[in-house]
């Protein structure tokens, strides 16, 4: 998997839109959506408040040949960072 | 899938010829879970109580295996084979979220994919319950078959996490690794049942007791439902293959257990050999 990240919602929604165009969703087998939208929450990294598109790059819902590579970037888990298991 | 939604005898699934009483043609018993109501009820491993919900990716819509969609197809509706009339089925209406079929096993991301189970379980406290898993895990990332309820900051019935310790239950309590160890890259089976009195036990590869603890909690869902593929804490996503996913409302007795165990170990000949209840 791979991300895509976007200033704004309404850009975001287009290329999701986008996406479920060229892969035939809804497929009518139950898919109903490509992705769902996302936010970058941590005010102390530089992306925050960037909205993240997940792009498939294995699979059914490959897509990741409709981006540049240059603006696909690895999962951060410092967008959202989650509290620490239990101990 | 409930057979009465789909209005198929009995005894059909597998690709294999059965008759309606679930015994193949020709007399010979199958070697697939059987129980009452369900896709077979007489086998070589026949169980006396009708799960909960039953997930076998061998047979993805709940019904018939020569329905299987080719390797590599995202997967949208895990189909229930149990036989409960009301939907149970696993679903994901999200592309990106899908697990990946992989012919007799769903491959999990760990990024995002995950289920939703319809109609979640109504398991109340003071009842017992079973859940039996034959999963695998990628590397030494999250092992999180089944989750209780939805994404959010807490964690339920995880069977296990990424540095091998195993969380259970809610979002403050946790068991220790003590005679379990992590197991990357490797198939195994695993049963975590709760009993009448509340004693929660994890057992891996059968009748190893790694672990008991007390703790009231029913396997029930929520307003949202319950989970798999995720621990239900939100961002931990189990990541590699699940095989099979049964549970029951009510707490197996140690014959059905090893009807369970020696149905995983001829079925999936990877499994490392397990202990008799």
């Amino acid at each position: 998997m791979k991300y895509a990240l976007y200033d704004t919602v309404s850009d975001w929604d287009a290329k999701n839109s986008e996406l479920e165009t060229e892969l035939g969703i809804p497929d009518g087998k139950g898919t109903l959506h490509y992705a769902e939208i996302s936010e970058v929450e941590n005010s102390e990294n530089p992306d925050f408040g960037k909205f993240i598109l997940p792009v498939e790059t294995r699979g059914q819902w490959k897509c990741d040949d409709q981006f540049s590579a240059s603006d696909l970037v690895d999962f951060d888990p410092d967008w959202n960072p989650q509290e620490p298991p239990p101990e | 899938m409930s057979l009465s939604r789909l209005g198929l005898s009995l005894g059909l699934g597998g690709g294999t010829s059965a008759t309606s009483s679930g015994a193949p043609a020709g007399g010979a018993l199958t070697d697939e879970l059987a129980y009452p109501g369900g896709l077979w009820t007489e086998s070589n491993y026949e169980v006396s109580v009708q799960p909960y919900f039953h997930f076998d990716a061998s047979i993805l819509d709940g019904a018939d295996a020569s329905n299987n969609p080719s390797a590599g197809t995202s997967v949208a509706t895990w189909g229930d084979r149990s036989g409960q009339s009301t939907d149970h089925d696993a679903v994901q209406a999200t592309g990106s979220k899908q697990p990946t079929f992989e012919g007799n096993y769903l491959d999990f991301d760990g990024a995002n994919d995950n289920f939703l189970i319809n109609n979640p379980p109504a398991n109340a406290n003071g009842t017992g319950w079973t859940l039996c898993v034959v999963a695998y895990k990628d590397g030494t990332t999250v092992y999180a078959p089944m989750g209780k309820v939805y994404l959010q900051n807490a964690y339920y019935l995880p069977l296990n996490y990424s540095n091998g310790t195993t969380y259970f239950l809610s979002g403050s309590a946790s068991v220790s690794t003590a005679g379990y160890g992590p197991h990357f890259n490797s198939i195994q089976q695993f049963v975590l049942q709760k009993d009448t009195s509340d004693l929660v036990t994890y057992y891996l590869q059968g009748n190893n007791s790694y672990k008991t603890t007390t703790f009231s909690v029913a396997f029930s869902g929520t307003s949202t439902s319950s989970l798999m593929g995720a621990i239900g804490h939100n961002g931990y996503y189990h990541n590699g293959r699940i095989y099979e996913i049964i549970l029951w409302g009510s707490t197996l007795s140690a014959a059905d257990l090893n009807v369970v165990r020696n149905y995983f170990n001829t079925k999936y000949t990877d499994l490392p050999s397990s202990t008799a209840f």
